[in-house]
């Protein structure tokens, strides 16, 4: 027998009060890991975003537009290599519940600018000629049941009406955090069709600059439209994807708390654990004590046993976790849809569970070791005896 | 004679092996200060088997467990195998009753998640030796406690008796100086009770072990070569066997 085989024994001398316990950390690291995975997602716009683009907005809100006019205006300063526009389109498919993001863009520029978009040349010259065509991500795709060819009705609730169209593609991502949920539809589709307040307008420009160019290039921009009808702000959109999802921090910062508050929780019913083990067994602590195991010996028994419970719970849960994300990211995506980035489960967010589990089982077991260790040998043998 | 049969030093055997000195040992329950041992002398020669009797609060756990060096004494000198107990650190007595000690308690104290042979390995943890070696010496003790067929089994499968045995077995392991049995018979019926004197007579004659043994039982009692009798923490009177 080995030391660690003694620590193994010890901590499954209790087998269902240990596996309960291992099953409620590794429900904890499921929790954790889901909750970190949400946030992760919530933020993956601003992770993926591109260094070299900017984002021309008006600078009165996110939700008013730009004159049309102001494209060319931009296509001419100078840095400027590449621009699209687009419309955020706010249609509902079926119902509200299924909710996904909706953009009217001039397809040419458009999947320049992006080039994460993924879409075969036979798509994407079928989606050009076709006005009323649109092209989805293959993940929107896949949660409908669409299919190249399929016609389907929106409902236009910034643009009022019946919007019909034509699935002419759908598009890939180059790579794993490229959001798949997205659908494109030609922007002059819409402003042909919409009435004279709502015609010649777009949501943003994007632009496309030159390596290291960008602030050079935005303060150009908005030096351009100052005193304009429509004063411009751009700024990268890394910033910009930030600005958009700010109004949710506070939810974002609440998950971040309950997801360090749900670890608390479970260490501290491993603490509990651990110091119901050894006092239980007083007597036998005393009795190693007493063949000549020094303190230090009782302390490392107990941390040993913390960090071994607290191990298996964070294996197990690891083990767990991607299945479950799984499911219930099939799940919130009926719910959210395209509200949420990818939700894969991150390296990082793993190993944090795991050091914070590992940790954990030494600081739960700290208290119930250094007691072990303070034992008085005889008293501790007087009381069972 | 030690356990693997390694002839001992008889040069030694007429040195007391443990020597107390004056001792006195008080305990305070809030102000009041409760006196359990007062000026007490002993000395005990290598190689006897001493009993230790009287009546409830006498002091015998108490002498018992400042010569196991559990305890200290309020004042006096504990000598045993030539060491003053009082003047070690708590690392040093763990490390003196690792070397010099073996336990014997009335509840065995084995560890029920551990087999026989694990829990007679278990102070062997403390030592240097190799896989090999530990196992060699814990079948020997296992064997000297009759034993060897039961290694595998854990003490809820195994008698009072057999558990007590199992607990002679973790005692010995170590071949230790001196071993210390606190009631080892107190928990068991009339047969088992009359195995393990008869087991504690054996590691005495045969194996030249020094025991100390707390006991009510005059029956037990009689299995020692010496009884000593506390009265109100002194020694009364003792009474050497005839056998």
């Amino acid at each position: 027998m080995s030391w660690l085989g003694l620590v193994w024994r010890s901590a499954l001398r209790n087998r269902l009060r240990t596996a309960l316990t291992t099953a409620g950390i590794a429900l904890a690291v499921i929790a954790f890991l889901f909750l970190r995975t949400f946030i992760a997602a919530f933020y993956a716009g601003v992770e993926n975003a591109s260094a070299d683009r900017l984002v021309v907005r008006n600078r009165i809100a996110i939700t008013s537009p730009l004159p049309i006019s102001y494209v060319d205006k931009i296509r001419g300063v100078r840095g400027v290599e590449e621009l699209t526009w687009m419309s955020w389109f706010a249609g509902v498919y079926r119902d509200e519940r299924s909710f996904f993001a909706l953009f009217a863009v001039d397809p040419p520029s458009f999947y320049r600018v992006y080039p994460e978009f993924l879409l075969d040349e036979k798509e994407r010259r079928a989606f050009f000629a076709d006005q009323s065509g649109a092209v989805v991500g293959e993940l929107l795709a896949e949660r409908f049941g669409w299919r190249v060819g399929d016609r389907i009705t929106l409902r236009g609730t910034i643009y009022p009406g019946d919007w019909e169209l034509t699935i002419r593609g759908i598009y890939r991502g180059r790579d794993k955090a490229t959001d798949r949920q997205q659908l494109h539809l030609h922007w002059k589709y819409v402003d042909e069709r919409v009435d004279e307040r709502q015609k010649n307008q777009v949501g943003i420009v994007v632009v496309r600059t030159a390596p290291g160019t960008g602030a050079q290039v935005a303060a150009t921009i908005d030096r351009l439209f100052q005193s304009s009808l429509a004063e411009t702000r751009t700024e990268s959109e890394r910033a910009f994807n930030l600005s958009f999802i700010s109004m949710s921090a506070a939810i974002v910062s609440a998950v971040q708390v309950i997801s360090m508050v749900v670890l608390g929780i479970i260490l501290l019913v491993l603490g509990n654990t651990i110091a119901m083990g050894a006092r239980e067994r007083t007597s036998e602590l005393a009795a190693m004590r007493a063949i000549g195991f020094r303190p230090r010996h009782l302390v490392g028994l107990i941390v040993g046993e913390g960090v071994l419970v607290a191990a298996l719970g964070a294996g197990v849960g690891l083990a767990l976790a991607r299945p479950v994300l799984r499911f219930i990211a099939d799940a919130l995506e009926s719910a959210l849809g395209a509200f949420l980035g990818p939700f894969e489960l991150s390296g990082r967010a793993a190993a944090l569970a795991v050091a914070v589990c590992l940790v954990g089982g030494v600081l739960a077991s700290a208290l119930p070791a250094w007691r072990a260790s303070r034992l008085v040998i005889v008293d501790a043998l007087r009381r069972t005896e | 004679m030690m356990l693997d049969d390694n002839p001992i030093d008889d040069g030694l055997a007429a040195e007391p092996l443990i020597r107390l000195r004056g001792v006195t040992k008080s305990y305070h329950r809030g102000r009041q200060e409760i006196p359990v041992l007062d000026d007490l002398d002993l000395d005990i020669p290598e190689g006897s088997f001493d009993a230790l009797m009287g009546p409830s609060g006498s002091g015998k756990t108490t002498l018992l467990n400042l010569i196991a060096g559990i305890d200290r004494p309020t004042s006096g000198s504990v000598e045993v195998a030539g060491i003053e107990l009082t003047t070690l650190s708590e690392g040093d007595l763990a490390a003196f009753r690792a070397r010099h000690v073996g336990f014997i308690f009335q509840l065995y104290n084995l560890m029920p998640v551990l087999t026989a042979f694990q829990n007679v390995e278990l102070p062997l943890l403390l030592t240097r030796l190799g896989r090999r070696e530990r196992r060699r010496r814990v079948e020997i003790a296992l064997r000297v406690v009759g034993l060897a067929d039961r290694m595998d089994h854990y003490p809820r499968q195994l008698s009072g008796g057999q558990e007590q045995r199992v607990a002679i077995a973790r005692a010995i392991v170590t071949d230790p100086t001196i071993l210390v049995a606190d009631e080892p018979t107190g928990d068991l019926d009339r047969q088992s009770a009359e195995e393990i004197l008869r087991l504690l007579r054996l590691l005495n004659r045969r194996f030249e072990k020094t025991i100390v043994m707390v006991t009510h039982d005059p029956h037990a009692a009689a299995a020692a070569s010496l009884v000593r009798r506390l009265d109100k923490g002194q020694l009364a009177d003792q009474r050497a066997d005839s056998r």
